[in-house]
């Protein structure tokens, strides 16, 4: 419900179409619905995510309006029966964080997020092509003021992180990236 | 419309039977697959297309949510491969198109929303596909949704134009193999019917050459052993059946006929019998009434003169009892036949009249007869029958009549056209008849009592033959009496009016105006000059009779014994009479009035001829005038009898009323 709601105001401040170039939205915003609605395209492993009364935990590093935005948009949504929690700063492991969202200003920490998470199944989310290059497995970089999404195929299976292919429809590898401009 | 089929040949409704039958059949099939396959065809195409709606809903769920139009677009462009898909997009959750694909960008006719919202109002809804079906394709809108959450529909609208070619190429095909089928089945049933009809047509065949030529020894080929084999061998079974009972009747037919031509034989003999037997007896009694009454023409003592009476009234009696019987027996034989003659019915009456008068004048009775004046002078029917049931109710008036007198009445009962029924009514003042007796004396041998036949004599045969003379002459006859004071015995006959009438003769009118007493005399007038005739006659006894009587009658009498003789003496002397006897060696009277009658001497050839026979029979008279005589005199003759036919002969009367004028 919430998400029509959202997606509604989305509408009226972006009518005809989500393209980032003809909204005045700012692109977080976009990025926020977007890792939301990411979690519906990633197989979550049930033992990783513990009992329903463990909330899913999502980390916004590097960008406090991220995590706000994220925090009003999954308010009262779920995931796979988990209440989600929007946290600015790790209060706790980072294993325990299924999706570790990374602002630009800390695509440089990338390596050592995957070195703290090495063997865990988190999911890194970042905003550009040096996050991916850096071992990060999801970005949304603005291509023509339009984000688009972009993997990192080794580093998601090195994390056994199983993506649906319908994502793989419209998200682009990482090798084909040299395509696009920076 | 039964009638019409009810008339038509077995081949011609067992065809209309089998086509119509087919003809059903082929078409309910050919519906029912049809529609069978349209509604297939629908539901697969139903089916297909929910298919591939899920299909794209769940592969463009992830182009709507991150907002991928590109990919989206691209996943309907996919939709180009399935000809049928008219039309396609994807709308988001705020029924906006997200994307779109169509199949010919020139055909841009459709209002999808207006479509849309058509199709959400009257479409069937099952889960998340709500679908139409219209006369031109079918829409259907699918969710997508991502986890619970609807995110957007995909429309697509499958064009029915090959569904319908689909369609019509199936109807064809169907059209075409029902036609083979029809066609196939036809000639399975004339082969059927070939089969069925060939012995029925060869049995029909047979039929109606057995009923052309009657031959039922033909037999009809059996060609199989099933029912149709079963109605050959009942055929020829009944045909054989019906050439025994053939030849039996045959046989039977053949003893009938013999058996009847028997009996017309022994009927034959029978008639011959009767008129041997009537001839045999009154060729004695006219010998023996003949010499009694020359007998009472003699002088006599009174003693003789009562015996001669006495053997003279026996005599009669009996010729009346044998004419009795001989009437009864041709009546109970059918062999009685009333001749149909014109006669004055006035002088008839008053002829009987006479001719009883004297009898009943001897016993001091007075005869009267009253005749109206309206019956009709000229009639048709047998004169001598009506004379015959008068004489019989007269003679027993005056039989059983002892003082008084005995009125005959006639006048007309009904007259319709032609057609005249005379009453006739003759009333006495005799002993009468009980009541109780008077139911049965028109029966065989029956009289009023048994003390009747020993007063009066008779057989009681008179009034049955009467009986039966009035019914043929289509009659009633009936009797009111009451003892000693009388009866009446009356009768009707229907007779003819002959066409060529004249006025009754005066004496009749004065007969029935006033009372008379009959004019004749008991004495006989002798004829005033000497008549000469020829008397031809065989049996001696009556020769000498004859010559007796026709002496004592003052006439000159030639004998001749036989046909042969009496021709000569004709051909060479003049005759005023010729009396012929019919029954006579070397020629009989029939041949020898021939000859006369071929005399070439007018003179000779004209000469009247009586024929004078002991031959009673009705066809004996007819056979006289056939052969050419004028008259008929029965034997035995009475006196009287013969002497008014010697007086009508020789004077112009009778020649004017001879039946054969020369």
């Amino acid at each position: 419900m919430l998400w029509a709601t959202l997606f509604g105001l989305y509408i009226i401040f972006f009518p005809g179409s989500l393209s980032a170039h003809k909204t005045t939205w700012d692109d977080t915003q976009i990025k926020a619905a977007f890792v939301y609605n990411l979690t519906y395209f990633i197989f979550w492993d049930q033992k990783d995510l513990g009992d329903l009364s463990q909330p899913f935990h999502i980390l916004a590093l590097g960008n406090d309006d991220m995590g706000d935005i994220l925090k009003k948009i999954t308010s009262h949504e779920a995931v796979m029966g988990h209440s989600i929690t929007v946290e600015n700063t790790p209060l706790r492991p980072l294993h325990e964080y299924p999706i570790i969202f990374v602002s630009d200003n800390m695509t440089s920490r990338t390596r050592q997020l995957q070195t703290e998470l090495h063997g865990c199944h988190t999911l890194l989310i970042g905003e550009n092509m040096q996050f991916l290059e850096q071992g990060g497995m999801i970005s949304f970089i603005c291509i023509k003021k339009k984000v688009k999404i972009y993997y990192n195929q080794r580093a998601l299976h090195a994390a056994d992180i199983h993506v649906s292919a319908k994502l793989y429809q419209i998200a682009i590898p990482l090798q084909d990236a040299g395509e696009f401009p920076q | 419309m039964r009638n019409t089929i009810q008339g038509l040949p077995i081949y011609a409704k067992v065809n209309i039977i089998v086509w119509g039958i087919s003809l059903g059949i082929v078409v309910i099939m050919c519906t029912f697959f049809c529609l069978e396959l349209f509604l297939s065809f629908k539901t697969n195409m139903l089916y297909t297309t929910q298919i591939l709606g899920e299909v794209i809903s769940q592969n463009t769920s992830a182009s709507l949510v991150f907002n991928d139009q590109e990919t989206a677009s691209e996943l309907l462009s996919g939709l180009a491969s399935n000809k049928q898909i008219s039309y396609a997009c994807i709308r988001d959750a705020q029924d906006t198109i997200f994307a779109s694909y169509q199949k010919n960008t020139k055909n841009s006719y459709r209002n999808i929303q207006d479509d849309i919202t058509y199709l959400r109002n009257n479409g069937v809804q099952k889960k998340n596909v709500t679908y139409l079906f219209t006369s031109a394709d079918l829409t259907m809108l699918q969710k997508i949704t991502l986890g619970e959450k609807t995110i957007g529909q995909t429309y697509i609208v499958v064009e029915l134009d090959n569904l319908v070619a689909d369609f019509n190429k199936f109807i064809s095909l169907t059209v075409i193999l029902s036609g083979i089928l029809f066609f196939l089945a036809m000639l399975l049933n004339a082969k059927m019917l070939r089969v069925i009809l060939r012995p029925i047509n060869h049995l029909v065949s047979a039929i109606d050459e057995i009923t052309r030529t009657k031959n039922y020894g033909l037999r009809v080929h059996k060609t199989s052993n099933d029912e149709l084999g079963k109605l050959m061998d009942g055929f020829n079974t009944m045909l054989q059946t019906i050439e025994q009972w053939g030849a039996q009747l045959k046989q039977a037919v053949a003893a009938e006929l013999t058996a009847k031509k028997e009996a017309q034989s022994a009927s034959r003999t029978k008639s011959q019998f009767l008129a041997n037997m009537s001839h045999e007896i009154r060729t004695p009694m006219n010998g023996v009434l003949g010499m009694v009454q020359i007998l009472q023409k003699t002088p006599l003592n009174d003693r003789q003169a009562r015996c001669a009476q006495l053997i003279r009234v026996s005599g009669q009696n009996l010729l009346s009892l044998i004419n009795d019987l001989l009437d009864f027996s041709k009546i109970e034989a059918g062999k009685l036949y009333l001749e149909s003659e014109t006669f004055n019915p006035y002088i008839l009456i008053n002829d009987t009249r006479d001719m009883l008068a004297v009898q009943a004048h001897t016993k001091g009775l007075a005869l009267i007869s009253l005749m109206c004046t309206d019956i009709p002078s000229a009639m048709q029917g047998d004169p001598n029958r009506i004379r015959q049931i008068l004489i019989n109710l007269m003679a027993n008036a005056i039989k059983f009549t002892q003082t008084g007198h005995i009125i005959i009445r006639v006048r007309v009962d009904q007259a319709n056209g032609n057609d005249v029924t005379l009453y006739v009514e003759v009333q006495d003042t005799g002993i009468g008849i009980a009541r109780h007796h008077q139911s049965k004396i028109f029966e065989s041998f029956v009289q009023g009592d048994s003390s009747t036949t020993r007063n009066f004599g008779g057989t009681g045969l008179g009034l049955a033959v009467t009986k039966e003379l009035v019914h043929m002459m289509k009659g009633e006859i009936g009797i009111t009496s009451r003892p000693n004071h009388g009866s009446t015995f009356w009768f009707t006959i229907r007779l003819q009016k002959s066409s060529s009438q004249e006025k009754p003769p005066k004496s009749c009118l004065q007969a029935a105006t006033t009372l008379t007493l009959p004019a004749r005399h008991p004495e006989t007038t002798r004829p005033s000059a000497k008549k000469k005739i020829l008397v031809v006659e065989d049996n001696e006894a009556n020769q000498e009779v004859l010559v007796d009587v026709l002496e004592f009658m003052n006439c000159s009498v030639t004998l001749a014994c036989d046909g042969k003789k009496a021709v000569y003496l004709a051909s060479q002397s003049s005759f005023d009479l010729i009396l012929m006897d019919c029954q006579m060696p070397v020629m009989d009277g029939f041949e020898a009035t021939r000859h006369i009658r071929d005399l070439e001497d007018p003179k000779h050839a004209n000469v009247p001829i009586v024929a004078m026979t002991a031959l009673a029979q009705e066809n004996d008279k007819k056979a006289c005038l056939d052969a050419g005589m004028n008259d008929y005199q029965s034997k035995p003759f009475s006196m009287d009898k013969l002497e008014h036919c010697i007086k009508k002969w020789t004077t112009n009367m009778g020649r004017d009323e001879s039946p054969n004028p020369r």
